[in-house]
């Protein structure tokens, strides 16, 4: 009897063996490799971006991505009463997600993972979170426009994040967890491994970006533009120092008020120079030995060329002046002189020499290579315009970079704002000579007369410092008319310090001053001296250097 | 029911006794398990002898007499004798289970691993967050913006690039009057209120402006090929002239006094007297409080050297954001 208790017992063993073993065995396997094996994506950490003390600007941080299966909560409003102050919603917002009739929706898509976390531990069916990475800026605003920003889904949309995305984004890990029955994981096989993105250094001073734009943001205030822009650079490497708009830009703010507030200014505003490129007519004619700094000119109070009559800033009588304090008082007659001298096949062949007309390759997205009248193009009264700085149009970064030859004694070379990656340092630009060592002193020497006594620029000045720089007021073109407005003009200030040796140059941009003053002396200027006020000692640069 | 035959019927029942009894048989011997032992053959050994090669190299065997052979031997591992008492005596119940036991103890180790791997890896996780977290946090809290504003709130300002002074090294002079400096400002220390750094105890001997007690900033600076200085100073420019970093601006201006070769130009009166003690507070906070607080000219030098260092955490002049 009791055998055949056993065997009996025996027999059922073994048909449920067989059965469980061999007649349901694919559906069981499948539904334990569902249940215990989970291939699990690592996301990559985005690579930081650091300003070149190492400074961060920008870095990323583990997140989740809050979702909802909305048909497996429950108790939707007991839900939403929970979750709401953790996603940091309301709790309305989270109740109409949790009602909606599908299988899937986002509850937050970036939550930090100390969030998340408190989320999880509310352990509400049908909430799950998915990790990610949030991209933080932390020093919000700082070089907005610059850096760029990577959206919610992770996607660059602008600046060095757009352009270096395939650096800094780094590659999206696998791997395979085999849990027990509780969840805990017993088995984790990395298919494979996430790869961090690079680590960019920046040329960019944190501080002197700061300075930047804090005067920037007072130009802003007082004169009320339309936008400002600004670079600092060391004109001996062409190394950015700072590059700064107005209106800033905060990437963590998501929701970007249009996509112009995107815009680096510095590398993608196409402007009309005005009397700052003067100096290209100018050095053209030192450098071709048509005229010297002293040489005499009679300037009266306006000049014919072609159909088209120009005038002086201020009226004045006929005078003579030299080729220095035409640069000085900016005079346009005078420019037109030099010009003349010239003629216009050598004036564009400087144009063209100093890279107007041709994007710098500063590295920055966006960068525009602004419009240089060709040769075969000029009319009877070009000559009468170009050389003053109208009828073409540059990039605020074209006429740094342009600047920068003067003050490093002749070299051009490609201006950087990327120091290093991964700490491996980015080749500078060896660069091109455009003019001589004598050619550009000898303007260095000019140009210190704009902020001279007498100067376009004579207000601004930094106490132990020589400043050398010209003042720009160009006339904006109206849309509506084609014409050159009497209202919208675009102020600028490109200079630099020690004027015998360069070591910092900042070039200032004030797009349409509406209130206050339109001139270059005035509204640019100032704001140069600010800057270069606050960098050239914060640099450890001194005065006679 | 078939009768017998006649012939057994007429046999007898009992079997007689003379008849002879064969003798007991010798036990079998006991059967062992085990290859049957071969009969040795008169023959050579024919085709598993070697046969050496000439010229005297060996000659391998073929493939598949190796084989043959490995075959073999496992055959004979699996009728060995010794195998065989294994499996028969009372041990092989004692190595199965140390077997079995083992291999539950394996699998249980496997898993405790890879339950160790999960805790590791959300560890790993865990501190990247707080990484992350804390380098955001460092980013925000050294914004130049924000120092500038805590600096302002302890009343100091930055330093106005006119108050700035750079001055030449002087080689092998200026390293002996740092080391001077540097001897003379242990002592200073040592008499000092209890100030940790040599800076500190030199400015917390602000109430003996004039005393000689140079800082370590200076010392650090010695050997650049230009020093910054800062002349802030309002009544004793000359005595500040040669400040430097340092946030002990008496004793540099002593020292300063000793090595006037060197022309400063007084700007001093444009550095408000408030940036001094500021800065000073901002390296060592209870300075002001101990020496004196009085903006003396001194105390002027010293601010603006900390402003530098405050704002800008750099030696740079000014940089104090």
């Amino acid at each position: 009897m009791l055998f055949a208790a056993f065997f009996a017992l025996l027999v059922l063993a073994a048909g449920r063996t067989l059965y469980l073993g061999v007649l349901h065995s694919s559906a069981l396997r499948k539904v334990a490799h569902t249940q215990q094996v989970t291939d699990e994506s690592v996301p990559a950490q985005r690579g930081t971006i650091t300003d070149r003390d190492g400074v961060i600007l920008a870095t990323s941080e583990p997140a989740d991505e809050i979702s909802a299966t909305p048909y497996l909560v429950k108790d939707p409003l007991n839900a939403a009463t929970r979750l709401a102050p953790l996603l940091g919603l309301s709790r309305a917002h989270v109740l109409t997600d949790l009602s909606e009739r599908s299988g899937f929706v986002y509850l937050a898509r970036t939550l930090p993972a100390t969030q998340a976390k408190a989320v999880l531990a509310l352990h509400i069916a049908g909430i799950a979170a998915t990790p990610t990475m949030r991209r933080v800026y932390p020093r919000g605003a700082l070089a907005g426009q610059v850096l760029g920003l990577v959206n919610t889904e992770g996607d660059a949309r602008a600046g060095l994040e757009f352009s270096e995305n395939s650096l800094l984004r780094g590659v999206t890990g696998k791997r395979r967890v085999v849990s027990d029955a509780i969840g805990q994981p017993i088995s984790i096989t990395d298919i494979h491994r996430e790869q961090p993105g690079a680590r960019v250094a920046l040329t960019l001073d944190a501080n002197i970006q700061q300075r930047t734009e804090a005067v920037l943001g007072a130009v802003g205030r007082v004169f009320h533009p339309a936008d400002a822009t600004a670079i600092v650079m060391n004109p001996q490497t062409g190394a950015i120092l700072g590059m700064a708009n107005w209106p800033q830009l905060n990437p963590n703010d998501h929701l970007v008020p249009s996509l112009s507030a995107l815009e680096n200014r510095a590398v993608s505003f196409d402007y009309e120079p005005g009397s700052t490129f003067k100096v290209v007519a100018v050095s053209g004619a030192l450098e071709s030995g048509l005229i010297t700094p002293n040489t005499p000119f009679a300037i009266p109070d306006q000049i014919q060329v072609a159909n088209r009559v120009i005038h002086d800033a201020e009226e004045h009588p006929e005078e003579t002046l030299t080729t220095s304090e035409i640069l000085a008082q900016s005079s346009n007659v005078g420019a037109i002189k030099i010009g003349a001298l010239e003629g216009s096949e050598r004036f564009n062949q400087w144009v063209h020499k100093y890279g107007f007309g041709t994007p710098t390759g500063v590295g920055l997205p966006g960068e525009e290579m602004g419009e240089v009248l060709p040769l075969d193009k000029y009319s009877g009264s070009s000559m009468g315009n170009l050389p003053i700085g109208q009828g073409e149009l540059v990039t605020p970064i074209q006429m740094a970079t342009a600047y920068s030859a003067i003050a490093n004694g002749g070299i051009l070379r490609t201006p950087h704002i990327i120091q290093s990656i991964n700490g491996h340092t980015t080749g500078e630009s060896h660069g091109h000579r455009v003019i001589s060592t004598t050619t550009a002193a000898e303007l260095r020497e000019m140009l210190r007369g704009v902020l001279a006594p007498g100067g376009t620029a004579s207000e601004v000045s930094i106490p132990g410092y020589q400043l050398a720089g010209k003042t720009g007021t160009a006339s904006k073109v109206d849309p509506q008319t084609g014409q050159y407005s009497e209202s919208a003009y675009v102020a600028s200030f490109i200079g630099f310090a020690p004027a015998s040796n360069p070591k910092l140059l900042c070039a200032v941009i004030v797009d349409e001053p509406q209130t206050g003053s339109i001139y270059g002396g005035t509204v640019a200027a100032p704001a140069f001296g600010q800057i270069m006020g606050f960098a050239l000692p914060y640099l450890g640069i001194p005065p006679g250097s | 029911m078939t009768p017998p035959p006649p012939s057994a019927a007429a046999a007898p029942a009992v079997r007689p006794r003379s008849v002879p009894r064969r003798p007991p048989r010798a036990p079998a011997p006991r059967r062992v398990s085990g290859p049957a032992k071969r009969k040795v053959s008169a023959g050579p050994p024919a085709a598993r002898a070697y046969t050496p090669a000439r010229g005297g190299a060996v000659a391998l065997p073929a493939p598949g007499g190796l084989a043959a052979g490995l075959l073999e031997a496992l055959a004979g591992i699996s009728s060995s004798r010794w195998l065989d008492r294994l499996i028969r005596g009372r041990a092989w119940i004692g190595l199965l289970a140390f077997a079995l036991i083992g291999i539950v103890a394996m699998q249980l180790w496997v898993v405790k691993l890879g339950v160790g791997i999960g805790r590791a890896l959300e560890h790993e996780g865990l501190l990247q967050r707080e990484n992350a977290a804390l380098s955001i946090e460092d980013a925000k809290l050294s914004s130049g913006e924000r120092v500038e504003q805590l600096a302002a709130a302890r009343g100091m300002v930055v330093a106005p690039p006119g108050a700035l002074h750079f001055e030449t090294a002087r080689g092998a002079l200026d390293a002996r009057l740092a080391a001077a400096a540097l001897a003379h400002s242990g002592q200073v220390q040592s008499t000092s209120t209890g100030f940790a750094g040599s800076s500190e105890g030199a400015a917390s001997a602000s109430g003996a402006a004039a005393e000689p007690s140079p800082s370590s900033g200076e010392s650090a600076t010695a050997g650049a090929s230009t020093e910054t200085t800062a002349a802030s100073a309002t009544g004793s420019t000359e005595s500040s002239s040669t400040t430097a970093e340092g946030s002990s601006g008496a004793a540099e201006g002593s020292a300063a006094s000793s090595e006037s070769s060197t022309p400063v130009s007084g700007t001093a009166a444009e550095t408000p007297s408030t940036s001094a003690s500021e800065s000073s507070s901002a390296s060592t906070p209870s300075s002001t409080g101990t020496g004196g607080a009085t903006p003396t000219a001194e105390s002027e030098t010293t601010s603006v050297g900390g402003g530098v260092s405050a704002g800008g955490g750099t030696q740079q002049p000014a940089a104090g954001g």
